[in-house]
């Protein structure tokens, strides 16, 4: 799974999102490394839903603009928690290898 | 900026960049379009400047790559959707190319004749069984064809296919698309030799009866007929001339130079023009789904389905199949063997490619009844 898609998956972790409030939580959930536009974002969501990842949550029209909100399915909810420990355990083992190699280099975790 | 878009006053900044944004947006297929320009114009407006009137650079990378992925992505459905409409639009390729020998017709030259009486003296064919018809340099293609019931059960066989494909009749589809190959076979054994025209057309155009009869029996084509399914006629037409201009070539370079009529005198032509603009009109149906936003999953269907005729076409006087069958035949490797490995260079790429194609479509339908 791409860094992308992991991470507009984790946005939409914590409930229904439309697409700039995505942006707004990438940019925070990766601490400000990545910032998605417009372009990138809605290619990712047409897969993302093609896939039966996403689904359409609602739409509203706010000041005239029309905003779609985007929720997780099960099954995206489940690849993201499969991505998320297979993440978590290439973490821990890159941390416990750093620590042997230079023990306070990884920080003590692990 | 997160202002009342909408509602912007005409002229202003925001409304010159909004009118901006979506002249760009235009850059993203039809289909695209549709579902998204509202929603993405929504968020380019509210990640913009105050006072900005221009794109900015990096939204503009940005679209133009997106909309560029998306046009090679092509339409939704996936391989489900690309196998529909190919099944949708074969039959018509078909039809076409019926049309096209109507339209174009040239006269034999003597070099076939000789060719032809030549190859039917080698295999032992008495000159009393030949119609008088073999010893003089025949008419291809143009109107007389209508008067010959062969043609006629051809065009009527891949007129069915049309139909039956169109009413979304898959199994009479199936049914007449066997009895147009056998029709098109019979026009490519008669006289036990390869006729010029209708019988080089049939037996170049084989490959697109096998993908079709593959890709009706796993893929519904009602499926394909939405706008983007339709948009497949434009590189099938392109596929139709292609087949034409390659199957004059194959003549050319089987039966000597092919004969045109030039104010009224006939003028010899090599069939090598015919062969580089086929290959080229070909390349242009593989291209073609593209820029039209369908996809590679279409543009490698037709790839498939024009695979063996441009390689047929292209080495049929050269080394590589010209002479293989003789080289082999008298070498170490039987003929039926070289004849196995001729027909396994030339139909297993596009045998391999449906097969993916058929494999992921099952696949994709699996969940579905489940879920039924």
């Amino acid at each position: 799974m791409q860094e992308t898609t992991f991470l507009i998956l984790t946005a939409l972790a914590q409930g229904p999102q439309h697409g700039y409030g995505i942006i707004q939580d990438v940019r925070r959930i990766s601490g400000e490394r990545v910032a998605l536009r417009a372009g990138t974002l809605y290619g990712a969501l047409e897969r993302l839903d093609a896939d039966g990842l996403i689904a359409m949550d609602r739409e509203e029209v706010v000041d005239g603009r029309l905003r779609r909100y985007y929720r997780l399915t099960d099954e995206g909810t489940a690849r993201l928690a499969e991505e998320a420990r297979r993440l978590q355990e290439s973490a821990a083992t890159a941390l416990r290898r750093l620590d042997a190699l230079r023990p306070g280099l990884a920080g003590g975790a692990a | 900026m997160s202002a009342a878009g909408g509602f912007l006053t005409p002229g202003s900044p925001h409304a010159e960049l909004e009118r901006r944004y979506r002249r760009l947006l235009r850059l993203y297929p039809r289909e695209f379009r549709a579902r998204r320009t509202d929603e993405m114009i929504g968020v380019l407006m509210a990640s913009a400047d105050d006072g900005q009137s221009r794109p900015a650079r990096g939204d503009v990378r940005d679209i133009v790559r997106g909309s560029l992925l998306e046009r090679l992505r092509g339409p939704r459905g996936g391989w489900p959707f690309a196998l529909s409409a190919f099944a949708l639009v074969a039959p018509l390729f078909l039809v076409l190319t019926d049309i096209l020998q109507v339209a174009f017709p040239y006269p034999e030259s003597q070099a076939a004749v000789q060719r032809r009486l030549s190859l039917l003296k080698g295999r032992g064919v008495p000159a009393a069984d030949i119609l008088p018809s073999g010893f003089v340099p025949q008419h291809v293609g143009g109107p007389q064809l209508l008067s010959q019931p062969a043609f006629l059960i051809l065009v009527a066989g891949h007129l069915i296919v049309a139909a039956a494909v169109l009413a979304g009749l898959r199994r009479t589809a199936l049914a007449a698309l066997v009895i147009a190959a056998a029709a098109d076979y019979t026009q490519w054994t008669a006289l036990h030799v390869l006729q010029p025209g209708t019988g080089t057309l049939a037996f170049l155009t084989i490959a697109v009866f096998l993908l079709e009869a593959i890709a009706l029996a796993s893929a519904d084509p009602r499926a394909a007929r939405r706008r983007e399914g339709w948009q497949q006629v434009f590189p099938v037409l392109a596929l139709a001339a292609a087949a034409q201009l390659l199957a004059l070539s194959y003549d050319a370079a089987r039966g000597g130079d092919l004969m045109f009529s030039n104010g009224g005198e006939l003028h010899a032509t090599s069939g090598s023009p015919f062969m580089v603009t086929g290959c080229v009109l070909a390349l242009l149906a593989v291209l073609l789904p593209l820029p039209l936003g369908l996809g590679w999953r279409a543009s490698l269907l037709l790839a498939a389905a024009c695979y063996p005729l441009v390689i047929l076409a292209a080495t049929a006087s050269g080394p590589a199949f010209g002479r293989l069958p003789q080289t082999l035949g008298t070498g170490p490797v039987s003929a039926p063997v070289a004849h196995m490995i001729i027909l396994s260079i030339l139909y297993l790429p596009p045998l391999l490619v449906l097969g993916r194609a058929v494999t992921r479509t099952v696949r994709a339908r699996r969940p579905r009844d489940r879920e039924a």
